[in-house]
């Protein structure tokens, strides 16, 4: 056996021997599993769907297109691997030759794709009960997002050794991603206006636009949504006439990637080695900065705060470097998000809209600036009661939740046409949840930080923020039920805002001395 | 005065240390040194009171988590944590707000100048080399002019000038009256400096050594390290040469 088969088997065997050794993966291997054949037999029986198997595909193609595009243009700053740094430093050096070691990637990167698209497996249900789609459907799905993941990849791999320290070349490369987003923009957007003039709604409109025969061509994405439909629809010469596009884009990135450098090992170095620091990072508790790649520095200064205010102040200034004033980019990609729900989901209301931002904002509040901050030392040694360092560290956060929560039910509240007395109790009932998400941290950083897996501990945050908010809704349903309020909803939303402060305040409380034991 | 006393530390079933008590008087210069694993860090950790812990440990005669200890000690970790976003003078203008320091200026400027950050003083925590945040996470840490201060490898990344000036700083501190602990490797860099050693092994204190006292010892500091650490585990002599005779012998072979 070479010595790229032995170490591909061993670290196979190792992953499985580990779940063996350490319990604690062993059961969330098996909650995963569990997590799976729940959703697939909480679908219900029967393959008739309720809605157009059209707009699935349209979903589809953003999807598969997203993660080309946003995996692809990464080729303009750091490259992609599909090496770890122990790789680098071991195989690079080894005297194997460096095709075999490009193509022990290739394959330990399909794998990755194929992980990182396991998150589709958990959407079988509802897909199933809109769409009608069959188990087998979804695990296509998954290997079509996959093939794009591992796309994009190379094709970020190649636009980085070509267009690698050459600002011309990658003015033509961004030249290019851009005209290739433009026209795709253009074959959308021109027919689905085109439809809405005639007196289609907005969802038909985009879904006709974007199951149209003219996607089928769009490089990769295009391709791959024409791969998924042709098995749904059973059409299995389609399905494998398909596949050859995707097979031979990935067999010519590939070649061109080694024609352009044999010895590539050069154009992997850089992403590897800031994938390397980013997990390193990551798994010392530092969440990666989003900055801007350049600052400019015009004015210097905190100029603010004194004791534990100055926490406050410098995450001020830090979000003016990073160009974040009111909202920063990922409140803007969750906002856009929302916005599309919202016009998907205007026939079931603004409730299930309501529910979507708060599931979209779980995610925002776990990398706000304050759960950043208790990664630093500086939080637990500068010499302030911990209370006071607390509420100043996660000010920020609360204010710019506030902004966000502002924002988006101002729109979504003219887009319903709710009243202004509606739209506030959805906003402050959103800054509840906000704040309860943002408690529901500090309770993982008090109780469970470094006793366990990751894994468990994003299972675990998922389970106790649920656990969390659910008391309040429900008290919320019992009390608009015993006391037969007219207006149910508002109620509801009320009651759960108060809980929610409610619950907050007592985790503070109970957690006030968190800034003395940081860690287990 | 740091004094740490009967600290426990587990992982679970993991006992990382076991029952450690150490002292470092006013004006001492300890070092805690010991292989990987052995459990320095971890015990660095918890005297900074980023740990929870069984046992008790006081600085200045305070409780380490009560923010008294906290106002009088100083902390450089092994791996330096810079906020990215922050200049360098920010860095200075952050610590001496959060610590609420007066007339701080003029020090700062000293402690710029010793590490040479005078002219980086406009420079972000992320565009400065591993070794420039080191000394600007060592600045930070002496800023509040504290009287107990724990070194957490402070010389790994280090340039020979930033380590000649923290040598430097050292002989300062200890003549300030600071207490200084300081876990290392490097056992040559620290030689003069110590006053008190510390070896750790397997999470527990195996040896110490005083300086004041050497007349009556009959080992050295690093021969005591080693006696202790290598429990006489070393390679043959001639390991390598045999490796070598393996290679060109497989080399006329494929000849």
């Amino acid at each position: 056996m070479n010595a790229l088969s032995y170490l591909f088997f061993i670290k196979l065997k190792n992953y499985f021997k580990s779940f063996k050794q350490n319990i604690s993966r062993l059961i969330v291997l098996i909650i995963f599993i569990g997590l799976i054949v729940v959703s697939a037999f909480s679908a219900k029986g029967g393959t008739s769907a309720s809605r157009d198997i059209s707009e699935l595909y349209s979903i589809l193609f953003a999807l598969y297109l997203f993660a080309f595009i946003a995996g692809s243009v990464q080729g303009l700053h750091s490259g992609a691997t599909f090496y770890t740094l122990s790789d680098v430093n071991i195989l690079f050096l080894s005297p194997i030759n460096s095709k075999l070691i490009l193509l022990y990637g290739l394959i330990k990167q399909m794998g990755t794709s194929l992980l990182i698209g396991l998150f589709i497996l958990f959407q079988y249900s509802w897909l199933h009960n809109l769409y009608g789609i069959s188990f087998a459907d979804i695990l296509i799905i998954l290997l079509c997002y996959a093939l794009s993941i591992f796309a994009s990849n190379i094709t970020a791999m190649v636009i980085y050794s070509f267009s690698n320290h050459d600002p011309q070349k990658q003015k033509l490369v961004r030249f290019i991603l851009y005209a290739f987003c433009i026209v795709i923009g253009i074959i959308i957007f021109l027919p689905a206006i085109a439809k809405i003039l005639t007196g289609k709604s907005m969802i038909e409109a985009f879904v006709l636009a974007s199951s149209a025969p003219v996607i089928s061509l769009v490089p990769v994405a295009g391709w791959l949504q024409v791969l998924t439909a042709s098995w749904i629809i059973g059409n299995k010469v389609m399905f494998i006439f398909a596949f050859i596009p995707v097979i031979i884009y990935l067999l010519i990135a590939v070649w061109i990637f080694f024609k352009l450098h044999p010895d590539f090992f050069e154009e992997v170095l850089l992403a590897t080695e800031m994938r390397h620091t980013a997990q390193s990072n990551a798994m010392m508790g530092k969440v990666a900065e989003n900055t801007p790649q350049k600052i400019k520095l015009n004015k210097t200064g905190i100029h603010k705060g004194s004791g534990a205010s100055v926490f406050f102040y410098k995450q001020i200034l830090e979000n003016k470097r990073s160009r974040v004033m009111l909202v920063d980019k990922n409140f803007l990609i969750y906002f856009f998000i929302t916005l599309i729900f919202a016009f998907a989901m205007k026939k079931i209301g603004i409730v299930a809209v309501f529910t979507f931002s708060v599931y979209m904002m779980i995610f925002s509040t776990a990398l706000s600036r304050g759960i950043k901050e208790l990664a630093m030392h500086y939080a637990y040694l500068i010499p302030v009661k911990p209370a006071f360092k607390l509420l100043a560290i996660f000010m920020e956060s609360i204010l710019k939740m506030t902004v966000e929560s502002a924002i988006t039910f101002f729109v979504i509240g003219l887009l319903y046409k709710a009243s202004a007395s509606e739209i506030i109790l959805y906003i402050f009932a959103r800054i509840g949840f906000g704040i309860l998400f943002l408690a529901g941290n500090i309770l993982m950083e008090k109780v469970l930080k470094g006793s366990m897996s990751k894994v468990i501990m994003i299972t675990l945050y998922f389970i106790i923020l649920i656990a969390l908010g659910l008391p309040g809704v429900l008290l919320g349903i019992l009390l608009s039920h015993l006391l037969s309020v007219a207006s149910a909803v508002s109620f509801i939303f009320m009651i759960s805002f108060i809980w929610n402060i409610f619950v907050s305040v007592a985790i503070g409380y109970l957690c006030r001395d968190l800034l003395q034991y940081p860690h287990a | 005065m740091l004094t740490v006393c009967n600290v426990t530390k587990k992982y679970g079933k993991f006992v990382a240390n076991n029952d450690v008590s150490l002292t470092v008087e006013a004006g001492q210069t300890t070092i805690l040194i010991g292989p990987n694993g052995a459990g320095k860090t971890t015990l660095i950790k918890c005297i900074a009171g980023l740990l929870r812990f069984e046992g008790k440990i006081e600085i200045c005669n305070w409780d380490n988590k009560s923010i008294e200890a906290k106002k009088v000690f100083g902390y450089v970790p092994e791996i330096p944590a810079v906020y990215d976003l922050l200049t360098v003078a920010e860095h200075i203008e952050f610590i001496a707000r959060a610590y609420q320091l007066k007339e701080y200026e003029e020090y700062a400027e000293e402690l710029l100048e010793c590490f040479e950050l005078t002219d980086k003083k406009d420079k972000l925590g992320r565009e400065l080399s591993k070794g420039m945040q080191q000394k600007l996470s060592i600045i930070c840490a002496l800023l509040p002019k504290p009287s107990v201060v724990v070194f957490d490898e402070p010389m790994v990344g280090l340039d020979p000038h930033a380590i000649k000036e923290l040598k430097k700083i050292f002989v300062t501190l200890k003549k300030a009256g600071v207490s200084v602990l300081i876990s290392t490797h490097m056992l040559d860099s620290i030689k003069e400096l110590w006053d008190k050693a510390y070896i750790m092994m397997d999470g527990k204190i195996a040896a110490s050594k005083e300086k004041k006292n050497k007349s009556k010892d009959t080992l050295s500091l690093e021969e005591l390290f080693f006696n202790i650490t290598e429990n006489n585990k070393t390679l043959p002599e001639d390991a390598f040469v045999q490796r070598d005779i393996d290679v060109q012998r497989d080399i006329e072979n494929e000849k």
